[in-house]
């Protein structure tokens, strides 16, 4: 994994954690996690906020893991 | 004419108009059409033919749509269920119904044959066999909300599906799951006329919803109450409605807070309206616009065809008591959709709260719905549950969850106790970033109250 991808991996991570008050593993599952369509759009609002983009509201659907999101905020920079 | 004959001849009609717009990207009627009659081989192939149910749980309504017709075309019937829902749910409705297939990313050991959703299916310009026309067939499964118990379902045959008459209004944007039967219906309603759906993915934000009520050519929404509280607090644009170009927006999957409504008629549309229906006895009544704001706590007078009672017992109750709402349609009943109410003297139906959720409290009667719309009247509150249980002097402790925002809970808790009245002041309170919800967006309150009843002891806690 680049620097960049180990950067938003770490970035994802942290906003799991402080949005699902638990630690997740880069392959765990959002929903499976309790997330949900209001904690979802917290997760999305810190990593705009992190990285700038804006992201749709879907993003989490197609990329429901960490290392999926990462990999999806990598490709978007 | 079974439902899919009509929706097959209404794609076909004009396969170049735009049946679904989904993230920007336009999907004609013709195009929807061949990926159905492309998912109908895959599940053929898998395995489902006519009498067989297929179980949906997936996150995308374009998709799960695709999935209805292409089912339909094997001549099986659908079980559509939330794509968050728990294993436990899809055992239980396994066991109800039968799934001959489960589309969906939930698998278990001697479950039903999951269906691996490859990314694309291959388009199929031609069905290789004729559509089945047998109109007893079991077209879908409509559910309840199972706010009193797990959902009940009630099949619902291909003949009867096919009950369209009109469609009044231009494009519908699509904002809840297809796991919720009413929001099913308007997908069912818009293509059989013709219609195009603008849709919204489950998982959106407040900008996302917002910018698509505001497009000029969607006409037709339908939210749940705490959308509606979220829209209508949004800051003002300027003089006139925030949506001018929407002909209806409804309220569904449980009552809008009457402060909300008249937000909603004054700020977003005039055209807001709500209804009050039951599974057991389809819609009872409506309300719109005017009318909400002359009456923001009523749900409407009862619809053409429907006759409304309130019950004590044998008795018929008079105007303005609070009875079991009692409800006739064309004739037929009486049936009671488990809630009280009251009319007055307008003949506008009042829905005080579910039967059963009255709570003795110091000796003084209060509902939940009550306790609720006590709480819903802080502005920082997005939405409330309230519930009972028994104490050791006979009557009820009262608990209470609110959805808010992680920094407006002090003011929060100090709006509870130093505004509400004693009779209205939850025992426990419990905070929650996100309640719990169902498809239709309504909070899932026994789940949320079986999680959390074991913390009830005076305690404000987190959810």
């Amino acid at each position: 994994m680049s620097d960049d991808a180990n950067s938003d991996l770490a970035l994802v991570l942290v906003a799991f954690r402080v949005t699902l008050g638990r630690q997740a593993g880069p392959d765990d599952n959002f929903f499976e996690m309790g997330g949900d369509s209001v904690n979802s759009e917290e997760v999305i609002m810190r990593l705009e906020e992190a990285t700038g983009l804006t992201l749709p509201g879907w993003t989490l659907l197609d990329y429901p893991t960490p290392r999926l999101m990462a990999g999806f905020l990598d490709q978007s920079t | 004419m079974t439902a899919l004959e009509l929706l097959v001849n209404a794609l076909q009609a004009d396969p170049r108009r735009i049946a679904v717009e989904h993230r920007g990207t336009a999907i004609t009627a013709g195009e929807f059409l061949s990926r159905a009659q492309g998912w109908a081989v895959h599940l053929r192939t898998a395995g489902l033919g006519e009498g067989t149910v297929l179980g949906v749980a997936v996150s995308s309504n374009v998709r799960a749509m695709e999935l209805v017709l292409g089912a339909w075309m094997c001549g099986a019937g659908v079980l559509l269920v939330d794509f968050r829902a728990s294993r436990r749910t899809l055992e239980e409705w396994h066991r109800r119904v039968g799934f001959r297939l489960l589309a969906g990313n939930v698998r278990w050991p001697d479950g039903p044959e999951a269906v691996l959703l490859p990314p694309q299916i291959g388009a199929l310009e031609t069905l290789p066999w004729a559509l089945p026309t047998n109109g007893d067939l079991v077209a879908d499964y409509f559910v309840s909300s199972g706010t009193t118990g797990f959902p009940k379902a009630t099949a619902v045959t291909q003949t009867r599906l096919a009950w369209f008459e009109r469609d009044d209004f231009g494009t519908l944007l699509s904002v809840l799951s297809l796991a919720f039967s009413a929001s099913r219906s308007a997908w069912y309603r818009k293509l059989a006329f013709g219609k195009t759906i603008v849709a919204l993915d489950l998982l959106h934000t407040l900008r996302e919803l917002d910018e698509a009520l505001a497009r000029p050519d969607v006409e037709e929404c339908s939210l749940p109450p705490v959308l509606i509280r979220r829209l209508t607090q949004l800051t003002s644009r300027g003089a006139g409605p925030r949506y001018p170009n929407l002909r209806r927006l409804n309220a569904v999957g449980g009552p809008a807070a009457p402060q909300d409504k008249r937000c909603a008629v004054e700020r977003l549309t005039p055209n807001f309206g709500m209804t009050y229906s039951a599974t057991d006895c389809g819609l009872v009544s409506r309300i719109s616009g005017a009318e909400i704001l002359e009456r923001p706590a009523s749900c409407g007078r009862p619809v053409a065809g429907v006759r409304v009672e309130i019950r004590d017992g044998e008795r018929l109750c008079g105007f303005c008591e609070v009875g079991t709402i009692t409800v006739y349609r064309d004739g037929q009943g009486p049936v009671e959709p488990g809630d009280l109410g009251w009319l007055d003297e307008a003949g506008f139906l009042h829905v005080v709260g579910r039967s059963g959720t009255i709570l003795c409290r110091h000796g003084l009667n209060v509902t939940t719905a009550q306790v609720e719309q006590a709480l819903l009247a802080c502005d920082l509150v997005e939405d409330a549950v309230a519930w009972g249980t028994p104490d050791r002097d006979g009557g009820d402790r009262i608990h209470a969850a609110v959805q808010c925002a992680a920094d407006a809970e002090p003011a929060v808790a100090t709006f509870v106790r130093r505004i509400l009245s004693n009779q209205e002041r939850p025992d426990d309170l419990f905070f929650s970033r996100g309640l719990p919800r169902g498809p239709a967006g309504k909070p899932d309150r026994l789940g949320l109250i079986a999680s959390l009843s074991a913390q009830a002891h005076g305690e404000t806690t987190h959810v």
